[in-house]
C-alpha cells in the first residue's frame, strides 16, 4: 500500500451557533484503507464529514486530495474530487429501476440530448461484476431490500467514479447477515485500492473493519490508532472520556409470579396482513424475557397489542392475572400496570414539543396530583419533573425544557424515567437503546436490570442480538409472526441469527 | 401571558437528532419558533409598505393616507392630546373596530383552538352563520324572556350550534378520516344555503316584510347593551367583553386543564398522544365543537350586538370567519397574538372604509378599491409570512441536513 | 386636566368615562355642524354591499349624482359599504358632517337609512328603490326621507307590447320573462309585460321564471334556454347581471332577448329593446330639486313614463317600421296615463 495520503485534513473547525461542531481536526486516509471515524452522536462526525463532501464549508482548515489542497463549494465538487458518500437515508427515488437510479444526474447521453440507457446498465453491470456485488439493474429500487438498496448507493457512488467512500453509520439499518455482506463489499473494494471512511459508533464493527480508527469526542478528535492493538474497552474509554461498562453485570434472577401472559395472540398491520400469527408467551415478575428477530416479523406489532396501540384479532392479553378486553386501548393497558419504552422515542415517546414536565406527565396527567377534576397543575408537573430529571440524570435541560431540544440518549431518559416511576407490573422495552451512543446504552441497560431486580416482568424487544444476549434471562426467537424456538442466555449469535431467518432448530418452548 | 411553560425565551438550541414531527400543526409550531414574534411583525410591515406603494402609484401621498387610516381606526382615540371634535370622530371609529374586532377574536379563537389540535377549521364562516341563524330565531321569537336571559339563551344556544356545525367535521374526521379542511369547507356552503332558504323570499323564517329577503329582527330584551357610544348610531355593545372572555377561556383550556393538555398533544403528535392513553378521535371531535362553539359565538354577538337581522346577501358577502383564518395565523394560534390579530384586521376594516378618506382628495372609485387592496395585501403577506419561514427553514435545512452539533 | 385623567386610568375605566364625554361631545359637535352646512350644498351617497361597479343601481347612481354635482356645482361625498357593518357608520358620518341630502341605495340599508333619517331629523335622505308611503320597516319611514321609486310596469307594458306583436308576426305562441329574485320592482315589471304582451296578442301565452339571483349569469340562462324550448319566441331578462345569460340564450337559440334597467342593446343583435330604469335620473332629479327646495317629504318621488324616468331602449333595426310606429304610440299612451299597467300579475299576484 502507498504510504502518501490520498486524502488529508488540516485543522479543520466548523463553528455552529453555540456549537462548536468541529475543532480544529487533523485527519488523514491512505490509499487502500478503511479508516474508521468513532465517537458518540454528536461528537461531529457528521460534520466532518459533510464538509468533506462540499455540503459545509469549514471556517478554517483546509483538505487537499492526493497532495493538491482543495476547496470544495458544493457535493459536485467533491465528486470530481472522486469523494463519494452514503447517507444514513438512503437518496433513491422507489419507483425507478436501480441503473436509472445509480445513473441519475450523470446521464450518459448518446447522440444529442437522449439518454443511452443501454450503456448505462452496461457499466453498471460492469462495477458491479468488478466489485463482486449481487445487484440486478432492471429490479426496481422499491422492490429490493434495504442491504440491496445501500449497494446501490455504493453503486452510484463508483459510477460516479469515486476512489474516497463515505459510509456514514452503514450498518445502522442492516441485519447481522446484511452487515457480513457489506464488510464482504468493502474488503473487495479494499482490495481494489478503493479507501474508505467508515463513521460508526459501534465498537464491535469497527474493529471487524478498519485498519486505523480515529475517536472524535466533543468536536476533537482524541486520537488516530492502528486497529491492531486496541481493544473495545479502550475505544470506549477515548469516546466516552472514562471507563464504561461494557459487560451487563446482573445478578441470577429471582422469578415470581406471571406478570404477562400472551395466549395464541393474532395481530393484523395497518394493511390487514397478518403480522402476529399464533404468539403465546409468558413473562414472570423478575425476569427479562428478549425477543429476538429481523426487523418486520411481526415485533412490532406484538408490542403495540400488549400496550394497547392496536387491537388484536384474536387471542388474550393478561396483565397481572387479569385479562384484558381485546379492545382494551392504551389507557387501559396503561392503568392495569404496563409500561412502554416504545420504539420510536420521537414518534411515540416524546411530544417534542412539549416540556419535560408535560412530557413525564403523559400518562398520569388526568390524575391526581398532575390534575384534579380536569384542572391542571403546571406546578406539580415541574416539581415531579425536576425529581425525575435529577434522579435519571437528565442532562440538557430542566423541567421546562423543550423535549425536542435534548439529545436522543437524554430524550430516552425521559421515557425510561416516567416509565419506571409509574412503578409498572410489566414493562415493555421495544429497541431502547436504538441510536443511543456507548454512555447511554450503558445506562439503560443497567437500568432494565435493576428494574427487573425490583420484581417488574420485563418484555425487551431488540434487533441488537448482543443487547438481547446480555440482558435476557430467557431469549424468544420471532419469526414471521410466530415464535420459532426459545433459547438460554448462552445461546451463540450464529444459532439465534439462523433462528431469525427461519432456519433454526426448533427448541422447545 | 405565556403560553406554556415550554415556551420560554430562548430555551434551546435547535434538536440535535430529532426528525421533522409529523403533524401540520407541529412543523408549523417548528416554524413559528423561528419566526418568533418578529416574523408577525415584519409581515404586517411589509404589508403596509406594499400597500403604501399602491397607494403612492395612484399619486397620493402614502403617508397621509395611512395617517387618515390610523385616525380611522379610531385608535388615536388612545392618545390623549387628540381632543374636541377629533376625539368624538375618533371615539366613534375605534367603537366600530372593536365591534369588528369582536367576532374576528372568536372566529379567530375557532381556527386556532382547532390548531392546536393538529386541525385546519376553515368552517369558522359555517359555524359562525348556523350561530348567527339561531341567535336571530331566538332573538326574535322568545320575546316574552327577560332581558339577561334572553341574551344568555341567544348566545349559548348560538354557541351550542356553532358547536355542533364543527362538531359534525370532528366527528367525520374521527369516524371516517375525512379530512377536516374538505368537510369544513363543504359544512360552510351548507350553512349559507340554509340561511338562504331560511330568510329567503317565502322561506320559514323571512321576516315581516314580504318582499325582501331579510329576517326577523332580534327583539330588544335579546340585544346586547350598548355602553359606549349611542345605540341608535351602532355604538359598541358589551360583546366585547365576552370575547375577551373568550381569550382567557382558551388560554384557559389549553395550559390548565387536562382538556387543553390532549388537545395540544394530539396536535404535536397523535401517535404520542395515543400512546399517553389519550383518545385522539374523542379529541378531534372535542376540540372542533369547542372551536365551533367560540364561531357560533361571534355569529350571536354580530346579530345581538348591531346587524340583528340578516339578508341573504348580507350571509353571501360575510367573511368574518375566513378572516378569522388570517387572524389565528397571524396571531401565533395563541390567545394574546389571536388578540393583537383580530385588533388589526378589525381597524383595517374600518381605517380604511371609505368614509375615512377625504373625498376631495380620493376619487370614490379608487377610494372603495384602495381599501380592499390594502386589506388583501394583508392577507396577502400574512400567507407569505409562512411561506417566508418556510424557505428560511429549507434553505437552513439544506445547508445543515446532517448536522449533529456536539453537546 | 381631562386629559390627564385619560392617560392616569385603566384602560376600562378609560372606556366608561369616553362614553360619556363622547356623548355629549357629539350633540354639541353636531349642532355646530349643522349650523355651518346651510352655508353649503353638499350631497352624500351611500352603496350597499353591490359596491360601486356592480352596474347597476349603485353605478346608475352614482352617474346621476355625478351629473347632478357638475351641473349645480356642488360638493359631493359617495361611500361604500363593504358589509352591513357600514351602513349606519357611513350614514351617520354624511349626516354628521352636515351633507345635506344623503341617498341611500338599494333595499338592503332600508332599515339603516330610515333609522338614520329618524336620528338626524335635518338632515334630507332619499333611498332608491325605496317606498316611503308603505311602513317597511321600525322605525317609521320620517318626514325628511323621500322614496325613489319608479313604475317599472309601464315600461314593462311597453316592451311586453312590442313581445306580443312580434310573437304574432313570427307566428310563435309564448312570450317569457326570466325574474332574478321576486322583489317588488321585478313584480312590476314582469306584471307589465304580461299585460303588454296580451293586448297586443290576447292569444299570447306568458311564461315566467325566477332564477333565484342577481348575479350568476349561467342560473338565468338555464331558465331562458328552458322557456325556449317551452315555445318563447321573446325572453324578457328581469334579473340584473344574472339576466345577460338569458340574452346569451336568446341569442344561442335565434329567437329575441329584451334588456333591463339599462340600454342593453349593446349585449348582442338579439336584444329586440331594453326596459330603462333610470336610476340615475332619479338620484339627479332628487338631487336638482332639493337644491331648489322641493323634497317630497315623507312620500315618494315617482319616476314613470311620463317624466321620462323609465322608458323604452333603442329598438332593434330587423323590427319592422309599422311595428315600432305602434309600439311608440303606445308608449305614448302610457305616459298619457290613458293606460294604467298593473303592477301585479294575475293570477298569481307574484308572477
Amino acid at each position: 500500500m502507498a504510504a502518501s495520503p490520498v486524502l488529508e485534513l488540516r485543522g479543520i473547525t466548523k463553528q455552529f451557533p453555540g456549537v462548536l461542531a468541529n475543532d480544529h481536526i487533523d485527519l488523514d486516509l491512505k490509499r487502500g484503507e478503511v479508516h474508521a471515524l468513532l465517537g458518540e452522536n454528536g461528537a461531529g462526525k457528521s460534520t466532518l464529514m459533510n464538509i468533506l463532501y462540499g455540503l459545509y464549508r469549514p471556517d478554517e482548515g483546509e483538505i487537499s486530495v492526493n497532495g493538491k489542497p482543495v476547496t470544495f463549494s458544493s457535493a459536485k465538487d467533491a465528486i470530481a474530487q472522486g469523494i463519494g458518500m452514503v447517507h444514513q437515508h438512503f437518496m433513491l427515488i422507489p419507483v425507478m429501476t436501480v441503473a436509472e437510479n445509480i445513473v441519475l444526474g450523470a446521464e450518459p447521453t448518446g447522440a444529442g440530448i437522449m439518454l443511452d440507457y443501454g450503456a448505462a446498465r452496461e457499466r453498471v453491470r460492469e462495477i458491479a461484476r468488478t466489485f463482486g456485488f449481487q445487484v440486478d439493474p432492471d429490479a426496481r429500487v422499491e422492490n429490493i431490500t434495504v442491504g440491496q438498496q445501500q449497494r446501490v448507493e455504493i453503486l452510484k457512488a463508483l459510477y460516479r467514479r469515486a476512489d474516497i467512500l463515505i459510509l456514514d453509520e452503514p450498518t445502522a439499518v442492516l441485519t447481522p447477515q446484511e452487515a457480513t455482506e457489506l464488510f464482504g463489499i468493502l474488503r473487495s473494494l479494499k482490495a481494489e485500492g478503493m479507501s474508505v471512511i467508515f463513521i460508526s459508533h459501534k465498537l464491535n464493527e469497527v474493529l471487524d473493519i478498519a485498519d486505523r480508527i480515529s475517536v472524535l469526542r466533543r468536536g476533537k478528535k482524541i486520537d488516530t490508532v492502528p486497529r491492531a492493538g486496541v481493544t473495545e474497552e479502550g475505544l470506549a474509554r477515548m469516546m466516552v472520556g472514562r471507563d464504561v461498562l461494557l459487560r451487563v453485570e446482573k445478578p441470577p434472577a429471582s422469578v415470581g409470579d406471571p406478570l404477562l401472559e400472551i395466549h395464541d395472540l393474532h395481530v393484523l398491520d395497518d394493511r390487514d396482513i397478518a403480522k402476529v400469527r399464533g404468539v403465546s408467551l409468558q413473562v414472570r415478575a423478575g425476569e427479562i424475557l428478549g425477543i429476538a428477530g429481523v426487523d418486520g416479523n411481526g415485533q412490532t406489532e406484538l408490542v403495540e397489542a400488549v400496550t394497547g396501540l392496536r387491537t388484536s384479532s384474536s387471542g388474550t392479553i393478561a396483565v397481572a392475572g387479569k385479562t384484558m378486553p381485546r379492545h382494551a386501548h392504551s389507557r387501559a393497558m396503561l392503568d392495569a400496570g404496563t409500561g412502554h419504552i416504545p420504539e420510536d422515542r420521537q414518534r411515540r415517546g416524546l411530544v417534542l414539543e412539549f416540556s419535560l414536565a408535560e412530557n413525564i406527565a403523559l400518562h398520569d396527567y388526568c390524575y391526581p396530583p398532575d390534575s384534579e377534576h380536569g384542572w391542571l397543575f403546571p406546578r406539580r408537573l415541574i416539581q415531579h419533573a425536576r425529581r425525575l430529571i435529577k434522579d435519571f440524570d437528565v442532562r440538557g435541560g430542566g423541567p421546562t425544557t423543550r423535549a425536542g431540544a435534548l439529545s436522543g440518549g437524554n430524550q430516552q431518559k425521559v421515557v425510561v424515567a416516567r416509565e419506571v416511576d409509574r412503578n409498572p407490573k410489566v414493562l415493555v422495552a421495544a429497541q431502547p437503546t436504538r441510536g443511543l451512543d456507548v454512555g447511554a446504552i450503558e445506562y439503560v441497560h443497567r437500568r432494565l436490570v435493576t428494574e427487573r431486580d425490583e420484581g417488574r416482568a420485563i418484555l425487551l424487544v431488540s434487533l441488537e442480538l448482543e443487547e438481547i444476549l446480555s440482558l435476557s434471562d430467557r431469549i424468544l426467537v420471532m419469526f414471521e409472526g410466530q415464535i420459532v424456538g426459545e433459547y438460554p442466555p448462552t445461546a451463540t449469535e450464529e444459532e439465534l441469527g439462523l433462528a431469525m431467518i427461519g432456519a433454526g432448530k426448533e427448541h422447545a418452548a | 401571558m405565556s403560553e406554556t411553560p415550554a415556551e420560554q425565551p430562548g430555551a434551546a438550541p435547535p434538536p440535535p437528532d430529532s426528525e421533522p414531527p409529523e403533524t401540520f400543526a407541529a412543523r408549523l409550531s417548528a416554524r413559528y419558533r423561528i419566526g418568533g414574534i418578529v416574523a408577525p411583525l415584519i409581515t404586517t410591515v411589509v404589508a403596509f409598505l406594499a400597500g403604501g406603494i399602491v397607494v403612492g402609484a395612484t399619486g397620493h401621498n402614502p403617508l397621509s393616507t395611512y395617517r387618515a387610516i390610523f385616525n380611522g381606526t379610531g385608535l388615536n382615540w388612545l392618545f390623549p392630546w387628540v381632543s374636541g371634535a377629533d376625539r368624538v370622530d375618533a371615539a366613534i371609529n375605534l367603537q366600530q373596530t372593536l365591534i369588528q374586532t369582536t367576532p374576528l377574536i372568536l372566529t379567530g379563537l375557532a381556527v386556532a383552538f382547532a390548531f392546536r389540535c393538529g386541525m385546519f377549521n376553515i368552517g369558522g364562516q359555517g359555524q359562525y352563520l348556523v350561530g348567527a341563524y339561531v341567535a336571530i330565531f331566538v332573538g326574535s321569537s322568545w320575546a316574552h324572556l327577560a332581558g339577561p336571559a334572553h341574551v344568555f339563551l341567544a348566545v349559548a344556544l348560538a354557541a351550542l350550534a356553532g358547536a355542533v356545525w364543527g362538531g359534525i367535521a370532528g366527528f367525520l374526521k374521527a369516524t371516517t378520516g375525512a379530512h377536516e379542511v374538505i368537510s369544513t369547507i363543504m359544512l360552510n356552503w351548507v350553512a349559507i344555503w340554509v340561511g338562504d332558504y331560511f330568510f329567503g323570499l317565502s322561506g320559514p323564517f323571512q321576516g315581516p316584510d314580504q318582499f325582501n329577503p331579510i329576517s326577523n329582527t332580534v327583539a330588544d330584551s335579546a340585544k346586547l347593551p350598548v355602553f359606549w357610544g349611542d345605540p341608535e348610531l351602532q355604538g359598541l355593545h358589551v360583546g366585547i367583553f365576552i370575547a375577551l372572555g373568550a381569550l382567557v377561556v382558551f388560554w384557559v383550556i389549553l395550559n390548565r386543564t387536562t382538556i387543553g393538555y390532549e388537545v395540544r398533544a394530539v396536535g404535536f403528535n397523535p401517535s404520542a398522544a395515543e400512546y399517553g392513553g389519550i383518545s385522539v378521535k374523542k379529541n378531534y371531535f372535542r376540540a372542533m365543537a369547542i372551536s365551533g362553539m367560540f364561531a357560533g359565538c361571534a355569529g350571536a354577538m354580530d346579530i345581538l350586538g348591531w346587524e340583528f337581522n340578516l339578508s341573504t346577501p348580507a350571509i353571501h358577502a360575510s367573511s368574518i370567519g375566513f378572516i378569522g383564518v388570517a387572524v389565528a395565523l397571524l396571531g401565533r394560534n395563541t390567545a394574546i397574538g389571536t388578540f393583537l390579530g383580530a385588533l388589526l384586521f378589525g381597524a383595517l376594516y374600518v381605517g380604511t372604509s371609505t368614509r375615512q378618506l377625504d373625498a376631495t382628495v380620493f376619487d370614490p372609485q379608487l377610494a372603495s378599491n384602495l381599501t380592499l387592496i390594502i386589506q388583501g395585501l394583508v392577507v396577502l403577506f400574512v400567507g407569505a409570512d409562512l411561506l417566508i419561514i418556510g424557505i428560511w427553514q429549507w434553505r437552513k435545512r439544506v445547508r445543515l441536513r446532517t448536522r449533529q452539533p456536539a453537546g | 386636566m381631562k386629559k390627564r385623567i385619560f392617560l392616569a386610568t385603566a384602560a376600562l375605566a378609560v372606556l366608561a368615562l369616553g362614553v360619556v364625554t363622547a356623548s355629549y361631545a357629539a350633540k354639541s359637535s353636531h349642532a355646530a355642524k349643522a349650523a355651518k352646512a346651510a352655508t353649503t350644498f353638499k350631497v352624500g351617497l351611500n352603496t350597499d354591499i353591490g359596491g360601486l361597479n356592480d352596474r347597476g343601481f349603485n353605478h346608475l347612481s352614482y352617474i346621476g349624482l355625478l351629473r347632478g354635482a357638475k351641473q349645480l356645482h356642488i360638493k359631493y361625498k359617495v361611500d361604500t359599504s363593504n358589509s352591513s357593518a357600514d351602513y349606519i357608520p357611513n350614514l351617520s358620518s354624511l349626516a354628521e358632517q352636515g351633507y345635506n341630502l344623503i341617498i341611500c341605495v338599494g333595499f338592503l340599508q332600508e332599515a339603516s337609512c330610515g333609522q338614520m333619517a329618524k336620528k338626524f331629523p335635518k338632515i334630507h335622505f332619499a333611498g332608491v328603490d325605496m317606498n316611503a308611503i308603505t311602513d317597511f320597516t321600525k322605525p317609521k319611514i320620517t318626514k325628511n326621507f323621500e322614496g325613489l321609486i319608479f313604475a317599472e310596469n309601464e315600461v314593462g307594458y311597453e316592451v311586453g307590447y312590442l313581445a306580443g306583436l312580434e310573437a304574432k308576426r313570427l307566428k310563435g305562441t309564448t312570450v317569457s320573462s326570466v325574474g332574478g329574485i321576486p322583489v317588488p320592482a321585478v313584480i312590476r315589471y314582469i306584471a307589465g309585460y304580461q299585460a303588454g304582451a296580451k293586448a297586443s296578442d290576447p292569444g299570447v301565452k306568458v311564461l315566467n321564471g325566477y332564477s333565484q339571483d342577481f348575479v350568476a349569469q349561467d342560473k338565468c340562462k338555464s331558465v331562458a334556454l328552458n322557456q325556449i324550448s317551452q315555445g318563447s319566441v321573446v325572453v324578457f331578462q328581469v334579473a340584473g347581471g344574472c339576466g345577460l345569460g338569458a340574452l346569451d340564450a336568446a341569442k344561442e337559440k335565434n329567437v329575441w332577448g329584451i334588456g333591463v334597467d339599462s340600454d342593453q342593446s349593446f349585449v348582442n343583435n338579439k336584444v329586440l329593446t331594453s326596459a330603462q330604469k333610470k336610476v340615475d335620473v332619479s338620484v339627479y332629479t332628487a338631487i336638482v330639486n332639493l337644491y331648489h327646495g322641493k323634497f317630497a317629504a315623507g312620500n315618494n318621488l315617482l319616476f314613470n313614463a311620463k317624466n321620462g324616468g323609465v322608458g323604452l331602449g333603442k329598438i332593434n333595426a330587423a323590427v319592422p317600421k309599422s311595428e315600432v310606429a305602434a309600439t311608440l304610440a303606445i308608449a305614448k299612451k302610457v305616459a298619457a296615463g290613458t293606460i294604467k299597467p298593473p303592477v301585479k300579475c294575475s293570477p298569481n299576484p307574484n308572477c
